[in-house]
């Protein structure tokens, strides 16, 4: 190929990529920035007035108070259940039961949005399906349990939180290789030995990684929340919204240093998961 | 929550040297319920309250009715709303497959090197919180050089960047799955161009890819609320928007709609699960 073809082909390659990193440009990354800049009140005016404002102001000190409560409560409790429902349906001998429950786990961990929300008023609601049943057995659930409260959106984040966490679980139980235990009882090793120095050590990164995952998804949910509780609970997704749309007080600076503690948070922890992830990958057959 | 005793005490119990398999698996077997049970009472609660006549101090409702669901089929919000987000989401497919598809095809016989940029700029909708997009949309695009804030182009786009992970995910794995190098250079060495490989040699091998990707954009975007409701709110109602504005006057409504969206959901999901993919699709859905 002469010289001149080549490049012609490198520019054709270009043009080529270009629409796509046009897009890229256009709606992530000049957005991203045009947020970050917003919450320090622009390049003219740059204070770090509104940013400090998140951290002190007492309401928004609550709202990022129960957005991490909400969230890594919802992840670690997901996490655990996740992990030992989906240990289970690698180890159960009923092949049918298996297939079904990794249908149903793929399936539900893609719920989510306003649906989710609106679904669990049905059954936890003041009027749904579970508080009446209950009720007729004599037990006042609305008296210890709310939906409408951090706790009842734990339950309701736990719905696609199991599920995910399950079928992110998955790949890694099916390289906990039955030759490992095999190898372990053959040189002497006890159950205990083999979950001490095998089992545990070859999961805890994905484990780690799905915890992270999950914890992710929570924060950044907002659809299932407002649907839920409208702004009755104070998060921070519920913050931004608040101070956004100025139903109660119109601050578009404020929601956008809101946005961007929230961006930072959730990208730092994603940075976290791909590091976990990478470690996690040794154990997984590509 | 009895999920919540059993699960621990399962894995504490099971011995991989010495199998005590009967009660094992009646452990398993119990936790599968619970799991099962609380994935689809949700499911039957909506059903059920969107077929309900009355229903407020009985398990199940009094009587049942189709009433409300040919109520809120015969609303003259619904096949306007209805309508906006189906145009909607199948303008994103089409803008998403037209994106990336060429781009996916030459980053795999062509620009190896540029792989990183492009799964860095794929992926980052997944850690982009969806409001913190919306916001950062509407805040970029409402004032010149380019105003699109409140226009459905936008929101488009918007759904656009969400689905970017389902499709750069899809088409990438179709295209390590068909041998895209070998089938490239065979085809060149019969003297097809590019376009001509892709055209004729590449497309027919993905479109079960391109399909499975679409229909998971589709999904995350047909009932999506939080980008509609910021970026055109009631100026273009989409079917997410109206679901949660009725949802104080007539819930009914807003259940029966809300069943539709589950429906929907369901049957792609199992189209992909069973038609496309013999392994479960991972992905992160938007919240």
């Amino acid at each position: 190929m002469t010289i001149s073809g080549r490049s012609t082909a490198r520019l054709w390659l270009l043009i080529a990529f270009l629409p796509f990193l046009v897009f890229c440009a256009m709606f992530e990354l000049i957005p991203v920035v045009s947020l970050l800049l917003g919450s320090v009140g622009g390049l003219d005016r740059l204070s770090l007035e509104w940013i400090i404002k998140v951290f002190t102001n007492a309401t928004f000190q609550r709202s990022i108070v129960n957005s991490l409560e909400l969230s890594i409560i919802s992840s670690l409790l997901g996490a655990v259940l996740g992990t030992a429902i989906g240990y289970a349906m690698m180890r159960t001998r009923h092949g049918r039961v298996r297939s079904g429950l990794i249908a149903l786990a793929s399936l539900s961990s893609n719920a989510g949005g306003i649906s989710l929300g609106f679904a669990f008023i049905t059954i936890l609601g003041s009027a749904g399906m579970i508080t009446i049943l209950l009720r007729t057995l004599g037990i006042d659930l609305m008296s210890f349990f709310s939906i409408y409260s951090v706790v009842g959106l734990i339950v309701v984040y736990l719905y696609f939180q199991v599920p995910l966490m399950i079928v992110l679980m998955l790949p890694a139980f099916a390289g906990l290789q039955r030759d490992w235990a095999e190898a372990s009882s053959s040189l002497g090793g006890t159950g205990r030995d083999y979950w001490r120095r095998i089992g545990v050590p070859v999961l805890m990164p994905s484990i780690m990684a799905g915890t992270v995952l999950l914890f992710v998804s929570s924060m950044g949910a907002y659809a299932t929340a407002q649907a839920l509780i409208g702004s009755r609970i104070n998060l921070m997704t519920i913050q931004v919204s608040i101070l956004r749309r100025g139903e109660i007080l119109y601050q578009p600076a404020q929601a956008d240093a809101m946005a961007t503690v929230l961006l930072i948070m959730v990208a730092l922890s994603v940075l976290a998961y791909h590091l976990i992830q990478r470690r996690a990958q040794r154990w997984i057959k590509a | 929550m009895s999920v919540l005793s059993d699960a621990p005490a399962a894995i504490a119990t099971t011995d991989v040297v010495v199998p005590r398999r009967q009660s094992r698996e009646l452990g398993y077997i119990a936790m599968f319920a619970v799991f099962t049970a609380y994935m689809l009472i949700p499911l039957v609660g909506t059903l059920l309250f969107s077929v309900a006549t009355t229903w407020f101090n009985t398990i199940l409702p009094e009587g049942y009715t189709f009433e409300h669901v040919f109520e809120t089929i015969n609303d003259p919000l619904f096949v306007p709303t209805v309508g906006r987000s189906l145009i909607a989401s199948i303008a994103t497919i089409a803008v998403s497959v037209v994106l990336m598809t060429p781009m996916m095809f030459l980053l795999h016989i062509a620009a190896p090197r540029l792989r990183p940029i492009v799964e860095f700029l794929s992926l980052l909708p997944f850690a982009l919180p969806t409001i913190v997009l919306a916001l950062s949309l509407i805040r970029t695009y409402s004032s010149p050089p380019i105003v699109l804030s409140g226009t459905p182009t936008l929101l488009i786009l918007s759904y656009v960047v969400t689905g970017l992970p389902f499709m750069y995910r899809a088409l990438d794995n179709s295209l390590r799955a068909i041998d895209t190098h070998g089938l490239s250079e065979a085809s060149a060495t019969l003297g097809a161009s590019r376009w001509t490989t892709l055209r004729r040699v590449i497309l027919p091998n993905i479109t079960t890819g391109i399909a499975a990707g679409a229909l998971l954009v589709f999904s995350v975007s047909f009932g999506e609320f939080t980008l509609s409701s910021f970026i055109v709110g009631d100026a273009w109602k989409t079917s997410g928007v109206w679901t949660v504005a009725i949802w104080d006057d007539q819930p009914h409504k807003t259940t029966v709609m809300v069943m539709i969206g589950f429906v929907i959901s369901w049957i792609i999901s199992l189209i992909i699960l069973f038609a496309f993919s013999k392994r479960a699709t991972v992905e992160v859905g938007q919240r």
